[in-house]
């Protein structure tokens, strides 16, 4: 109980010092100083968005992908409409020197050979004037009817290019991997390991598609096909065809190019400067599902890109983003459907953007984080700088009313001190004129003789009670130094009144003013 | 009044490490690109494993490869040639390519990496010492084995047991040159005499991959060289031998000197022997097609490159190496860390034998031949494994000649030969003892300025 009074005692007088008081009042000023910086964060935004500031981004770089993918798909359309031109004039122009029909090549490979030879100049020089992987056309003929399962067999040519990281050297190498034999001997390309004379129409299933949409105006009867997994070969590749019609209206086939996925990973990067890890995705919508097994990619980092072609990520929504997940990885992003070709059908194009979303939750830490550490901060600095201002505006203070008290009289430089050293020595010479002069021969004065030869007579408990008078401290700051009650310190001092014969603190005080005075004398 | 002041530094310090460390963006990942060799344009084996190590060790590390050319080495050698030299459409250098050191050379060696700086001595003596010597270009580890091969001769041999049961020849007389040489007349003969109102119209048997590796190792069998410091020996009797055997044979139509490679050519039934690089195991089909759409079942059969009787069993040592584009320190890290993780034993023997190569670490080695090659189920790549055995226990090999222009001199070579021979084989009748003195100073005169 009694330590705690003193507990309390200490606590009043620690509130009660002008340096305590002086932090008390800065308080609020930091508590201004932090709803600003508050209200600062808020307006720019900054702490309670980092969401909404992913979406946005993640919008934009949607848009721009999104118009680049549309823009590519229907200008490689263009380039197949005038191959697609082109050869139907060959085509007419050879059979009608050799005098036969179209449908006259059936069974006649060496006419179909002789005609893939003549096209082959056309196909090469397209596929230069555009920027995909290969180029191909497919006759609606076959070197054989007689063999089985022959009805799915069609002659033409699909050339692919080697280099598939950059399709544009002077001579990029080409590959042979439909068409007859000899087209690579006559022009010194290369077979590709599991080249084979003719085309399937299982594998290429577009054919069959574009033939019976039947539809002569080549603007409306273009494709996008979804990627065919290509029998034995590692570029899977997506195909934009279009028919080759005769001027009469007469089928031969179908043209156009191929677009494998490593290549479209390469033509279309896709890069942010606030993710190391952003990747596009055109890819097929089924449900929840996105077949990216069916779908081109871009950007390399953070989805494999040849690991992909058995990829089916499973989307779900998580706020104004989608949560994507193949199974190994999950991902956060954003998608909006597309249409790339007229006949996109029962093909929901689906295009998206995503960042992996262990960068995405990395990155939303750190700038909560980073916002949090900044307010700490702030309020570390502001309560540091309080306790240092509070200290340095109080010590002088502090320390010339202690001058004071020790009778000083030496200036300070602050004003109020000054003053008041002024009004003490005004207060001096007042009472000197009215001759309350303080007298050798006063009372008190007399009263210093037996003051001192009495001081003798206080016990040790007394003397130090008398000292801590003397230092200038208050009942209540002797009772909180010496651990004693304030009754105990009032106890000693109606003993020290008694036993030195004074009668109030102030003639205490002045005597033992005076007995310093002496001190410093002798 | 101090301790204050130090408590307000160490707060600061504190938070400033705090917020530095929150504003740090996890380690980059490091993308490498790729131009690789094995698989060609197929499914490739090396795609798959490359994919292993990115969804395994690479995760782990931050390391992405993504192959970014797949072609044959003659293309790759052109292509960097020409980003090396910043050729117009080229574009830019992979991070990592496979090449033979003729390529490392004419591209610059102080653009590669040298692989030393990432591997110890002692590491480096867990390798084959003749596999790393073939990559050390001016004291440095340039090109770094990965996988290594030789050449022999893969054969048709649903046709070679009829043509066999025909004539009397056996797959043995296709070890020696001389037997070689017999069966590919022999076979020209019977093709021809197939349609008798067609004269001339024989089939080759063989088509060389590699033809100029055919007259240096010849020459080499006979007891001299092709080479003459690094110009082709014109003066050397040997030299002129190897070429005339090589020029009659194919003047008279026994040799296929068609663009491109043996395996489509066996498999367009244009050839029905193609000696070539022992990875070509992974590029046959299993049929024959025929122009009209038509097949025939192809089963492949391998026996040892030939050797002329009582010569020194001698091949090439073949197998391009890893090379890395030196200077950026993370995709250096990262290329050698691939290096350590394609090379160890079980990802580099599992390649090997998916691809028809030979390990290139001694312990992947020993236990690579050790075993026999009973588990393997192919019976073409069975076979293949055995003929490698065969060569590995009783030929000694040597990798090509490492000059400044040997990569030219062979582009040449082959294109000049093809020009000088080719109208011989349409010829009709040719007189076949001048053939190989006439050809050869007509080659002389095209490339030996």
């Amino acid at each position: 109980m009694k330590v705690l009074a003193g507990e309390m005692l200490t606590k009043n007088r620690f509130l009660s010092k002008m340096s305590s008081r002086l932090i008390l009042f800065l308080i609020p000023v930091l508590g201004i100083l932090l709803t600003a910086v508050f209200v600062f964060l808020n307006i720019t935004g900054l702490i309670w968005s980092v969401e909404s500031k992913t979406e946005t981004l993640l919008n934009a770089y949607l848009s721009d992908y999104s118009l680049k993918v549309k823009e590519y798909f229907d200008g490689v359309a263009a380039q197949s409409i005038r191959f697609s031109r082109n050869v139907s004039t060959l085509i007419e122009s050879e059979l009608e020197a050799k005098g036969i029909s179209f449908s006259n090549l059936n069974d006649d490979p060496k006419g179909i050979a002789e005609l893939e030879n003549k096209v082959y100049g056309i196909a090469e020089q397209s596929l230069y004037g555009v920027s995909a992987s290969g180029v191909f056309f497919i006759l609606d003929v076959t070197a054989n009817t007689k063999i089985e399962n022959a009805e799915l067999n069609k002659s033409g040519m699909h050339i692919k290019i080697g280099s598939v990281n950059n399709p544009n050297p002077i001579n990029p190498p080409l590959y042979l991997f439909r068409g007859a034999a000899e087209l690579a001997w006559q022009h010194e390309i290369i077979h590709h390991n599991h080249w084979k004379p003719e085309f399937s129409t299982k594998e290429y299933d577009f054919f069959d598609i574009i033939k019976e949409n039947s539809d002569e105006n080549l603007v409306k009867n273009w494709y996008v096909s979804p990627v065919i997994d290509l029998p034995l070969t590692w570029d899977d590749a997506a195909f934009v065809a279009v028919p080759i019609y005769g001027s009469d209206g007469e089928f031969f086939g179908v043209c156009g190019f191929e677009i494998s996925k490593v290549f479209f990973m390469h033509a279309h990067t896709l890069s942010a400067s606030e993710f190391s890890n952003i990747s596009g995705l055109l890819s097929l919508r089924e449900e929840d599902k996105l077949r990216s097994d069916k779908g081109l990619e871009s950007g390399a980092y953070g989805r494999q890109s040849v690991s992909v072609s058995d990829s089916i990520l499973l989307a779900k929504p998580k706020g104004v983003l989608t949560s994507y997940s193949d199974g190994l990885d999950n991902f956060i992003g954003i998608g909006e459907k597309i249409q790339l070709s007229p006949l996109d059908g029962d093909n929901k194009w689906e295009i998206t953007v995503m960042v992996l979303e262990s960068e995405y939750n990395a990155q939303t830490r750190d700038q909560r984080l980073l916002i949090y550490l900044l307010l700490v901060l702030v309020t570390a600095v502001s309560v540091l700088a309080s306790i240092l201002l509070s200290i340095r505006y109080v010590q002088p203070i502090t320390a010339g009313l202690a001058m004071i008290r020790k009778g000083g009289t030496e200036r300070t430089n602050i004003p109020e001190i000054d003053d008041l050293l002024d009004f003490l020595a005004e207060q001096d010479a007042m009472r000197e004129k009215k001759g309350i002069k303080v007298e050798e021969s006063s009372p008190v004065v007399a009263n210093y003789s037996s003051f001192m030869s009495s001081l003798d007579t206080l016990t040790s408990r007394e003397r130090e009670v008398f000292d801590c008078y003397i230092e200038g401290m208050t009942a209540m700051e002797i009772a909180d130094q010496r651990n004693i009650s304030l009754s105990t310190v009032k106890f000693h001092n109606r003993n020290i009144y008694t036993k030195l014969n004074i009668g109030s603190r102030a003639e205490l005080l002045l005597l033992a003013s005076m007995m310093q005075n002496a001190e410093i004398q002798e | 009044m101090k301790k204050s002041i130090s408590l307000l530094l160490v707060i600061s310090l504190i938070m400033t490490l705090l917020l530095s460390s929150c504003s740090k963006t996890p380690k980059e990942p490091v993308l490498l690109t790729m131009w690789h060799v094995y698989g060609n344009q197929t499914d490739s084996d090396m795609n798959e494993l490359v994919d292993e190590f990115n969804k395994t060790v690479g995760k782990d590390k931050g390391i992405t490869i993504q192959v970014t050319m797949l072609a044959n080495s003659d293309y790759i050698h052109t292509a960097l040639v020409d980003a090396a030299n910043g050729v117009p459409g080229a574009g830019s250098l992979p991070d990592i390519f496979l090449a033979y050191p003729k390529t490392a050379v004419v591209i610059g060696t102080d653009l590669l990496l040298d692989w030393n700086e990432y591997f110890t001595q002692e590491e480096m003596s867990e390798y084959l010492p003749a596999f790393v010597e073939e990559g050390i270009i001016d004291g440095e580890q340039i090109v770094f084995p990965m996988a290594k091969s030789s050449e022999v001769c893969f054969i048709n041999n649903t046709v070679f047991r009829r043509f066999s049961a025909d004539t009397g020849y056996t797959l043995d007389d296709l070890l020696t040159w001389e037997g070689m040489f017999e069966v590919m007349e022999e076979y020209y003969n019977w093709t021809d005499e197939k349609t008798p109102n067609a004269p001339y119209d024989g089939k080759a048997f063989m088509f060389y991959d590699s033809p100029f590796n055919f007259v240096q190792f010849t020459a080499r069998q006979l007891g001299g060289s092709f080479f003459q410091d690094d110009k082709i020996a014109f003066d050397d009797p040997i030299a002129k031998e190897a070429w005339s055997l090589w020029a009659k044979a194919a003047a008279a139509g026994h040799i296929n000197l068609q663009y491109g490679y043996g395996t489509t050519q066996i498999m367009t039934g244009e050839a029905l022997c193609e000696i070539g690089s022992t990875a070509s195991i992974a590029y046959f089909s299993e049929t024959v097609i025929y122009s009209d759409n038509t097949t025939d079942p192809l089963e492949v059969v391998v026996v040892p490159f030939p050797v002329f009787r009582d010569a020194e069993k001698s091949a090439v040592q073949r197998g391009t190496g890893l090379c890395a584009i030196a200077g950026d320190k993370a995709k250096e890290e990262a290329a050698a860390e691939f290096v350590r993780w394609f090379t160890g034993i079980e990802a580099n023997t599992e390649f090997c034998l998916r691809m028809g190569y030979m390990p290139v670490k001694n312990a992947a080695y020993e236990a690579f031949f050790a075993g026999g090659f009973e588990q393997i189920e192919a019976a073409d790549q069975r076979s293949l494994f055995e003929s490698i055995a065969i060569m590995y226990r009783d030929y000694s090999f040597y990798p090509s000649p490492l000059f400044d222009d040997y990569g030219q001199l062979h582009d040449d070579y082959v294109v000049e030969m093809r020009e000088i021979l080719r109208p011989y084989q349409t010829a009709g009748t040719i007189d076949l003892d001048t053939v190989g003195n006439d050809t050869w100073i007509e080659l002389e005169n095209r490339l030996g300025g």
